[in-house]
């Protein structure tokens, strides 16, 4: 489809042009010289060619928008490309390109223009490295090209479609400090009244084991009687998992915070090899969104699934009342949420 | 990346504005442009613009010199130039170490500079003399033999300066205008003059204006110490390259090849000479003819007249004015009975004696100092006659009002009264006895005083010099000699009302004889009264205002009711005619020679040759009033009433109009404008140099608000210094703590509200920001 492109003058400059015409013009009518005729001549010419090869720019000129990585932990330097093809035989002192970036998950965003020259039959490139100071999941966009005629009387502009996607993650040393024993033991405690008398109780189903499989979900006895290695596959998670709430709320700082503090929980749980999942609202699902993750890898993938939607679309302050008719089975789970003015997290009974 | 945030607070971190939660790093990146490439780039830009200009010069005046070598020498200077902004060590210490190179070679070959130079003044001067064809422009002394040589060191000298001085203008900040009014301006002499300059280095000149305005309007030319390729401008969120040596070298390429093109090409399909046949030279530039050519000749005093003039009759003063404007307004209204197809004279000064070097003629006097315009004999000689034999002699009234000119007697030959001066407004009658043809009057050589034969010393050289040039001898006699010397006067030296002045410490006559060779009616005049005084016949220079017959018939008006008895009785030999009413303008003033006849006594010798320009009294001024009114003057108007009467439609006069009309809007506006500009910036300025520190401080946060609120219409709306500062941190704008920010809030505040002065320290404190 061929794009539509808008012409915008620019007058100021046209206009003191045309003041300095008139002036050759002058001179040459007092002076008659051939000197004088020939700089008309190239007064009259110039800024036609100039125009015309704008315009012919235009259509040859393709801007192209290359990001380093898709994925990033905060404060970590990415490099962004930006490219400007010129497949044709004219240059360009001035061409700008407009982007836009913006945080999907925090929602806001800003404008940065690019200017750059268009070179002879070449390619133009600049690399802009950056930091992200926010969480989220950034999206950089070019909105529109432009490109001035050599004697600047004139921008040709039209609209592009470049985007590309990043997910700036929580840093890996975000709370690292955690003391996590204290969970782990007091989650075995439930999991051990939970599980008297009644072993099977949350148990779903027995199946062979596939690589990939948890240890913890191996039946040991039933594997010594068959000879091969069986699996219990539960219905709920206690036992097999530590889940975390994540309470977000709608103070962006707060959410990153939160977000931080649970990225580091998970990490620990990880490391120790307990496996963590990530219950984080949806509002337009009107559910938890569930994110079980076994490995940072995962949770990373977990973590891109959240910033997937806005932030105001997971905070819902009664929320936590679902929880019980979502999950009857799971007797508790870690609420990391804010509190006072600082992050907290707590052990909470599912009743 | 070069980054610019503004200053760097004290002992603060520089601290990147964030884009949506997005920082630029301006450290990750070292995208740097070659600056030995950049430099080298803009050494070709200053070569361009040096050589082209000097080259246009001399080729437009075809002065022959070393062309290879003084392009090769000029391109190493400017390159050299150029190289010097590699650092600043190697800026400051070069440029000291090239102006000392300059001074030691300008002191070696001074010699050689300075006849080279002279050489070129001289073509100069040749091309000039050619163009206002006047042999009166000054030589200057070359002093080396080698002309080739002393040119090709010369401009090689010239063109070092050039560079160095383009060089400042060019490579750092490329004020392109300051470049081309150097390279240019020294162009409109041979364009004046009707030279022509070479095609090679109009396509060098031209492409290196054209190449530099681009750089310029691009605003990417600024040589950065860090030599960054791009910068990022938070304030305004853009990333902006600095410059771009691929980019530019490819435009300077074909800039010039487009040039080239322009100017080797074109004039094959339309050459020189032919645009030169078909133009003519404009009526502006004719207005400025003798204005430039007394320039040219007499320097800066030649723009200026020294006495008003009119039509030339200057009461014997000669050689201050350049050029004769006539205003052709009535001077003398005349009422009287024409008698003859003969020119009718009213004189009203007689010189005596030249005053060589002093360029003036002595009024002729009585005994009692009053001014003497004529001798009596000859009048009473023809009042005799008529009285005696009124049939074959004749008697005449005319009367004179002085309507605009110099007081004056304004007398016909032959009348009653000699010594009457009348003054505007007031008028004289005349009672004459005109001389007829074939007329001799007995004793009229009685009473001839001494003087009318002397020539002064210093004016015998070049009229014995001209005469013996002209052909002229003692042997002839009054009518030979007044008839070969009209004859040589008409076939070798034209009249003009523009001879230019004559220069300071020349004598009027000997420089009209030998070296300016034109003239008008004075000039003429003047020496053919000294050409006969050597050739021994008695003769006087006479100014006063001249009728001719076809005068009265163009513009004579028939005098109603006037009996022909009372204005003329006797003899006339156009028969019994009307009285007539008649206007004399000052271009019917006029100079001339009186011979004493001794026959008749004084008569009248007309040797000024006919005009063959068109008179034109308009100054410039008045020319380029009417140029941009629409007016095109009296004759252009009746030409153009001619045209129309002819079918020509009017249209292309409503276009000039119109297109008069936008120049002279232009030209009101933009001198108003820029006025109200810099009216704008000194007031301010000078308010603020009165102001006291407060107010000081007051009128640069406004400014630098005002500033800001121009492309930020949201801080309009923060109304107080609290809120403004705070919003001013929040954009990025300023930078700092919470109590420094405070701390400028209550220094603003007291600066504005309090009578307490502000100290100096708290005064940087707040410019550190505002800068």
């Amino acid at each position: 489809m061929e794009q539509k492109i808008k012409y915008k003058l620019r007058p100021v400059r046209l206009v003191f042009y045309l003041l300095f015409w008139a002036g050759v013009v002058f001179l040459y009518d007092m002076f008659r010289s051939y000197f004088l005729w020939l700089f008309l001549l190239a007064a009259t010419i110039f800024p036609l060619l100039s125009v015309a090869g704008a315009v012919y720019l235009c259509g040859k000129v393709t801007p192209r928008l290359q990001l380093e990585r898709t994925r990033a932990v905060r404060a970590e330097v990415v490099l962004m490309e930006l490219q400007l093809q010129n497949a044709g035989w004219w240059i360009s002192l001035n061409s700008r390109v407009q982007l836009a970036v913006s945080n999907t998950f925090l929602e806001h965003s800003a404008e940065l223009t690019a200017q750059l020259p268009v070179a002879l039959h070449d390619d133009t490139a600049v690399k802009l490295p950056f930091q992200a100071v926010e969480t989220g999941r950034f999206v950089i966009c070019g909105e529109f090209f432009g490109i001035q005629d050599v004697m600047g009387f004139l921008e040709c502009q039209k609209r592009i479609s470049l985007s590309k996607e990043l997910f700036v993650l929580p840093r890996q040393e975000a709370g690292g400090r955690t003391d996590i024993t204290g969970f782990l033991s007091g989650a075995a405690e439930k999991e051990e009244s939970a599980q008297k008398g009644n072993d099977f109780a949350q148990v779903n189903d027995v199946r062979e084991y596939v690589p990939g499989d948890r240890f913890r979900d191996i039946h040991w006895k039933l594997s010594a009687r068959q000879e091969n290695l069986m699996v219990k596959e539960r219905s709920a998670m206690a036992g097999s998992e530590m889940v975390l709430l994540l309470k977000l709320t709608g103070n962006t700082a707060q959410a990153e915070q939160i977000l931080e503090f649970a990225w580091g929980l998970g990490k620990n749980f990880i490391e120790q090899r307990f496996p963590v999942c990530l219950l984080c609202w949806s509002q337009p699902e009107f559910a938890w969104e569930e994110y079980r993750c076994g490995t940072i890898q995962e949770l990373a993938e977990a973590y891109c699934g959240i910033f997937g939607t806005a932030l105001s679309e997971r905070v819902n302050p009664k929320a936590e009342e679902h929880m019980r008719n979502c999950y009857p089975f799971l007797k508790s789970y870690l609420a990391v949420g804010a509190q006072d003015g600082s992050v907290r997290v707590q052990m909470t009974e599912n009743d | 990346m070069m980054w610019k945030t503004g200053k760097r607070r004290r002992g603060g971190s520089q601290e990147a504005p964030s884009l949506a939660g997005i920082v630029l790093r301006p450290e990750a990146a070292k995208q740097e442009e070659n600056r030995i490439y950049t430099l080298f780039l803009k050494g070709i830009l200053v070569y361009l613009f040096v050589m082209g200009g000097i080259g246009s010069f001399l080729s437009a005046f075809d002065v022959e010199y070393f062309r290879f070598i003084v392009n090769l020498i000029v391109f190493l200077i400017a390159i050299c130039c150029s190289m010097l902004y590699y650092n600043k060590y190697t800026m400051n210490i070069g440029y000291l170490a090239v102006m000392a190179l300059m001074a030691f070679s300008g002191f070696l070959f001074s010699r050689y500079i300075n006849s080279g130079f002279y050489a070129v003044m001289n073509e100069v001067t040749k091309a000039a003399s050619d163009f206002f064809e006047t042999g009166a422009m000054r030589n200057y002394g070359e002093q080396v033999g080698n002309r080739q040589l002393a040119v090709t060191i010369s401009t090689c000298f010239i063109g070092g300066v050039c560079s160095v001085l383009l060089s400042i203008m060019i490579s750092r900040k490329m004020r392109h205008l300051l470049a081309a009014l150097m390279s240019f301006g020294m162009l409109l002499i041979p364009v004046y003059l009707e030279r022509e300059p070479d095609g090679v280095y109009t396509a060098m000149l031209f492409s290196a204006l054209v190449t530099a305005s681009l750089f310029c309007g691009s605003g990417h030319v600024r040589l950065t110490q860090n030599n960054a390729r791009y910068q990022y401008l938070p304030e305004k969120k853009r990333i902006s390259y600095v410059l771009c040596v691929r980019v530019m070298a490819a435009l300077m390429a074909a800039v010039f090849l487009l040039c080239l093109f322009l100017t080797q090409f074109l004039p094959v399909f339309y050459s020189k000479e032919k645009f030169q046949r078909e133009h003519s030279m404009s009526a502006l530039k004719e207005s400025t003819l003798d204005t430039v050519e007394n320039f040219s000749v007499l320097g800066l005093m030649g723009l200026f007249n020294f006495y008003p003039n009119t039509g030339g009759m200057t009461g014997g003063t000669l050689g201050g004015v350049s050029s004769v404007r006539l205003d052709f307004e009535t001077d003398l209204q005349l009422e009287f009975a024409p008698y003859s197809q003969e020119r009718l004279y009213l004189k009203t000064f007689t010189g005596g004696t030249y005053l060589p070097y002093q360029n003036k003629w002595s009024r002729l006097a009585d005994e009692n100092g009053l001014p003497v315009l004529e001798g009596n004999e000859t009048f009473q000689g023809l009042r005799a006659k008529y009285e005696e034999n009124g049939a074959d002699a004749a008697r005449g009234l005319i009367r004179i009002t002085n309507v605009a000119a110099p007081a004056g007697a304004y007398l016909p030959y032959y009348a009653e009264d000699t010594n009457r001066l009348f003054y505007p407004g007031q008028t004289v009658e005349y009672v004459y006895y005109p001389l007829l043809s074939g007329e001799v009057l007995e004793g009229a050589d009685e009473d001839l005083p001494e003087g009318w034969l002397d020539v002064p010393e210093q004016n015998l050289e070049a009229v014995a010099a001209f005469c013996e040039e002209a052909g002229l001898s003692a042997d002839m006699d009054a009518s030979g000699i007044a008839a070969r010397l009209a004859a040589y006067y008409q076939e070798e030296i034209p009249y003009t009302l523009r001879p230019g002045m004559t220069p300071y410490r020349k004598d009027f006559i000997n420089y009209f004889l030998a070296e300016n060779r034109r003239g008008y009616c004075a000039h003429f005049a003047s020496a053919a009264t000294l050409v006969f005084r050597y050739l021994g016949i008695p003769a006087r220079y006479v100014e006063g205002y001249a009728v001719d017959s076809a005068d009265i018939s163009e513009n004579g008006l028939l005098l109603e009711g006037a009996r022909y008895e009372d204005y003329y009785e006797g003899r006339s030999l156009l028969g019994t005619e009307a009285v007539v009413s008649l206007e004399l303008t000052d271009a019917n003033a006029h100079a001339w020679v009186e011979i004493y006849d001794n026959n008749v006594g004084w008569v009248t010798v007309e040797v000024t040759p006919a005009s063959e320009e068109e008179e034109s009294g308009e100054s410039l001024w008045q020319r380029l009033i009417q140029f941009l009114t629409g007016n095109q003057g009296e004759e252009a108007e009746e030409a153009q009433d001619e045209a129309e009467q002819e079918g020509d439609g009017p249209d292309g006069g409503t276009g000039r109009r119109i297109g008069n009309a936008l120049w002279l809007a232009a030209a009101l506006l933009l001198p108003a404008a820029a006025g109200r500009w810099i009216w704008g910036i000194w007031s301010k300025r000078r308010r603020y140099l009165r102001a006291d520190r407060n107010e000081k401080l007051v009128i640069r946060y406004q400014e630098y608000i005002h500033k800001i609120a121009r492309r930020q219409r949201e801080l309009t709306q923060k109304v107080n210094h609290a809120e403004q500062v705070c919003w001013l941190a929040e954009k990025g704008f300023w930078t700092g703590d919470g109590e420094e920010l405070q701390s400028c809030i209550t220094i603003l505040e007291k600066a504005g509200f309090s009578r307490t002065e502000i100290s100096e320290e708290e005064f940087q404190r707040v410019m550190g920001h505002l800068q």
